[in-house]
C-alpha cells in the first residue's frame, strides 16, 4: 500500500491530465476526436487492470469484450435508435454477458491455458463478425451509424469536442467506480487471489466466484471502453477484436503499471501521446521508437520514466 | 481414557455424541503418495488438542487435510455434524475452520487491515465476535502496522496476523500449525499467552501443531501424537506432562522432552 502522501500526489496528476484532457477539446478542437480516443482506449486499459492486475488473470485477448461492445452498441445505434447513453448500456450488458460466458474457460487451468482460450476467443469473434458481413459490414466496417444528441440536448460535432466530454466523463466516472472496488475489503480478495490461490481458499475466499467477478467487471468496463470507441468515432471495423488491440492495450498497462488504479489510464495516456508525436515526425518507423521506449522501461524501470515522484 | 483406538471419544468432551470435530479413518497425502492412513480423533467444543510427532510423520497434513489442501484417499472428517470432506475449501472455511498456516502465508500485496478485512465473517449467534478491530485490541502491535503491507512484519507479528485472520473468520474450530516455530522467545511467551486466553477465554477449540511440546501441552486438555501417518497416542494431555519419558519415546526426542 502507498503512503498517504503519495497517494495524494497521484490525486494531484491524475487530476490535472483529466482536467487538462477536458480543456484541450475546447481551446484545440483538432486535438477533440484524439482525446476521444484516447479516453477509450485508457478505459480499455483500466478494464485489463481489473483482470490482470488485480485479479491476476492473463488475456492476451481483451479485445474480445471491447470489440462486442464496440459492436453492440454501433448496430444498437444503427438499427435500433441513436441515443448514445442507451447504446452504450446495451454495449456493457452485452460484453458482461459475454465475460460471463468466457468466465468458465479462465476458472480451469493455468496461465498459458489462460491465454490461449482468451486469444481463441478473440479469434473466433473476429471470423464471425467477417462471416456475418451482411450484419456487420464485414472488412468494410461498420458505417452508416449516425448518433442522436446525448442526454437529447447535445449534438455529436464533427470536431468531436461533444464526444470527447462524454468520453472522459465515462473514463471518470468508471476510474472512481473501480478505485471504489479495488479499495474495498472486496478488491483485497482480488489480490489475495492473485497472491495465492490455494491460500485465498483456505481462509475462506471463495476464489472462483472472486475470479468470475473481475472477469464480467472488466468486461463489462472493455465493453464500455469499445462502445464509446464506436460512438464517438461513428465507425467500427473488425480491427476491434484483432490481436494488436489485445496486445496494444497490455503494453498500456505493462507501461501504466498493473495492479494499480491509475496504471492503465496512464499508461494509455502515455502510448497514445508517443504514438502521436512519434508519428508525426516518422511515420512509417514509429513502432521502432515503440519498441526503444519499451525497452528502456525494461531496463531503467517505470517508476523512474514515468512517476519520478517516488523517487524522493 | 488413553486409548489409540481410532473414533474413541473421551469423558472429558462436553457432549461425546456430538463432537464439534469428528474425523474417522482418514488417509491422505499429496497426489497418489500416503502420508497419513486411518487416523481418528474427537474433539469437544472448547477443548484444545496438541497434535505432537516427530518431524515428517504427517502433521501438517492431517492440518491440511482439514482444510482440504490435500488429496484424500479415504475416511471422513465432520464439523459440528457437517460432512467437510466433501467441501472445497472455502466452503470449509465458512463452516467454521480457522486455519494459521505453517508458513504464515501473509497476502503480501495486501496492507494488514486489508489481510483481516478480506476474509472477515460475520459472528456465530452465541459466540463472541471477532472483528478486525477486535484483533487490534488483541494483538496492539498489529494495530500500529495497520496501514502496513503484510510483508512489513517481523516474524511473530506475522504470526499474530495469521492468527487474527483466522479469528475474523469467527471459526468454531482453530488450526494453529507450528504457531511458535522461528520465533524469539520472548514474542513465544506472548505468543503462547494469547493462544491461551483464545482457548480458554474465548472458548473456541484448536489443533495445535508443535515440535516443542510441553509448551503447548500446558495449555491443551487432549493430546495425539502421530508416527509414520499413523495415531500412537491419544488421551488427556496431562498424561504426557507427567511423564517426561514416555512423550519421549512416543516423539523420539532423547532424553530432551522438557
Amino acid at each position: 500500500m502507498l503512503l498517504a502522501t503519495d497517494r495524494s500526489r497521484e490525486r494531484l496528476i491524475v487530476g490535472f491530465l483529466f482536467a487538462l484532457a477536458f480543456v484541450v477539446p475546447w481551446l484545440m478542437p483538432s486535438r477533440a476526436l484524439f482525446i476521444a480516443e484516447t479516453a477509450g482506449v485508457a478505459l480499455f486499459a483500466l478494464s485489463l487492470d481489473l483482470v490482470l492486475g488485480y485479479a491476476g488473470i492473463v488475456s492476451l485477448g481483451h479485445a474480445a469484450f471491447f470489440g462486442v461492445g464496440a459492436y453492440a452498441a454501433g448496430l444498437f445505434a444503427r438499427f435500433v435508435m441513436p441515443d448514445p447513453l442507451t447504446g452504450l448500456a446495451v454495449g456493457i450488458v452485452v460484453a458482461a454477458l459475454a465475460g460471463l460466458v468466457c468466465s468458465l474457460t479462465i476458472l480451469r487451468g493455468s496461465d498459458l491455458t489462460r491465454i490461449m482460450v482468451t486469444l481463441a476467443v478473440s479469434l473466433l469473434l473476429y471470423e464471425l463478425a467477417n462471416r456475418f458481413d451482411a450484419i456487420t459490414g464485414g472488412a468494410d466496417g461498420l458505417q452508416g451509424m449516425s448518433m442522436g444528441p446525448l442526454l437529447g440536448r447535445f449534438e455529436f460535432d464533427l470536431q468531436g469536442q461533444v464526444p470527447a466530454t462524454y468520453a472522459l466523463v465515462v473514463l471518470f466516472l468508471a476510474l472512481l467506480l473501480v478505485r471504489r472496488v479495488v479499495r474495498s475489503p472486496l478488491g483485497a480478495t482480488l489480490l489475495a487471489v492473485r497472491d495465492n490461490p490455494l491460500r485465498a481458499a483456505a481462509v475462506g475466499i471463495p476464489v472462483a466466484s472472486r475470479l468470475a467477478f473481475a472477469y464480467v467487471f472488466g468486461a463489462a468496463l472493455a465493453g464500455a471502453a469499445g462502445a464509446l470507441v464506436a460512438q464517438t468515432s461513428g465507425f467500427v471495423s473488425l480491427e476491434v477484436f484483432s490481436i494488436e488491440r489485445s496486445a496494444d492495450v497490455l503494453l498500456m498497462l505493462v507501461i501504466g503499471g498493473a495492479g494499480w488504479v491509475y496504471g492503465g489510464v496512464l499508461g494509455a495516456v502515455a502510448f497514445k501521446v508517443l504514438n502521436e508525436l512519434i508519428a508525426g515526425i516518422t511515420p512509417q518507423y514509429w513502432t521502432f521508437w515503440m519498441g526503444l521506449f519499451l525497452l528502456a522501461i525494461g531496463l531503467l524501470g517505470r517508476e523512474r520514466i514515468l512517476r519520478p515522484w517516488t523517487l524522493w | 481414557m488413553t486409548s489409540s483406538m481410532p473414533g474413541s471419544s473421551t469423558p472429558r468432551s462436553a457432549s461425546p455424541e456430538r463432537p464439534l470435530l469428528a474425523i474417522d479413518g482418514l488417509s491422505a497425502g499429496y497426489d497418489a503418495g500416503v502420508i497419513i492412513e486411518d487416523v481418528g480423533l474427537r474433539l469437544g467444543v472448547g477443548e484444545t488438542l496438541a497434535l505432537l510427532g516427530r518431524n515428517g510423520t504427517g502433521k501438517t497434513t492431517l492440518i491440511n487435510t482439514i482444510v482440504g489442501t490435500t488429496v484424500r484417499h479415504a475416511g471422513t472428517i465432520h464439523l459440528e455434524g457437517i460432512p467437510l470432506h466433501g467441501l472445497p475449501s472455502h466452503r470449509r472455511a465458512a463452516a467454521g475452520v480457522g486455519w494459521v498456516p505453517q508458513e504464515r502465508s501473509i497476502f503480501r500485496s495486501l496492507s494488514v487491515l486489508e489481510n483481516l478485512t478480506a476474509v472477515a465473517r460475520a459472528p456465530r449467534p452465541g459466540q463472541p465476535a471477532w472483528t478486525p478491530e477486535r484483533v487490534f485490541e488483541f494483538f496492539p502491535r498489529l494495530a500500529e502496522r495497520r496501514r502496513n503491507l503484510g510483508t512489513q512484519l517481523s516474524g511473530g507479528e506475522q504470526q499474530m496476523l495469521a492468527i487474527g485472520r483466522a479469528l475474523v473468520l469467527n471459526p468454531r474450530l482453530l488450526l494453529l500449525d507450528e504457531p511458535l516455530e522461528g520465533l524469539a522467545p520472548i514474542i513465544v511467551e506472548e505468543l503462547l499467552a494469547a493462544i491461551g486466553r483464545i482457548t480458554r477465554e474465548e472458548g473456541l477449540a484448536a489443533v495445535i501443531v508443535e515440535q516443542h511440546p510441553q509448551a503447548i501441552l500446558a495449555i491443551s486438555e487432549r493430546a495425539l501424537v502421530l508416527d509414520q501417518g499413523r495415531v500412537v497416542f491419544a488421551g488427556a494431555a496431562g498424561i504426557l506432562r507427567e511423564d517426561p519419558a514416555r512423550l519421549a519415546s512416543l516423539i523420539g526426542l532423547s532424553g530432551s522432552a522438557a
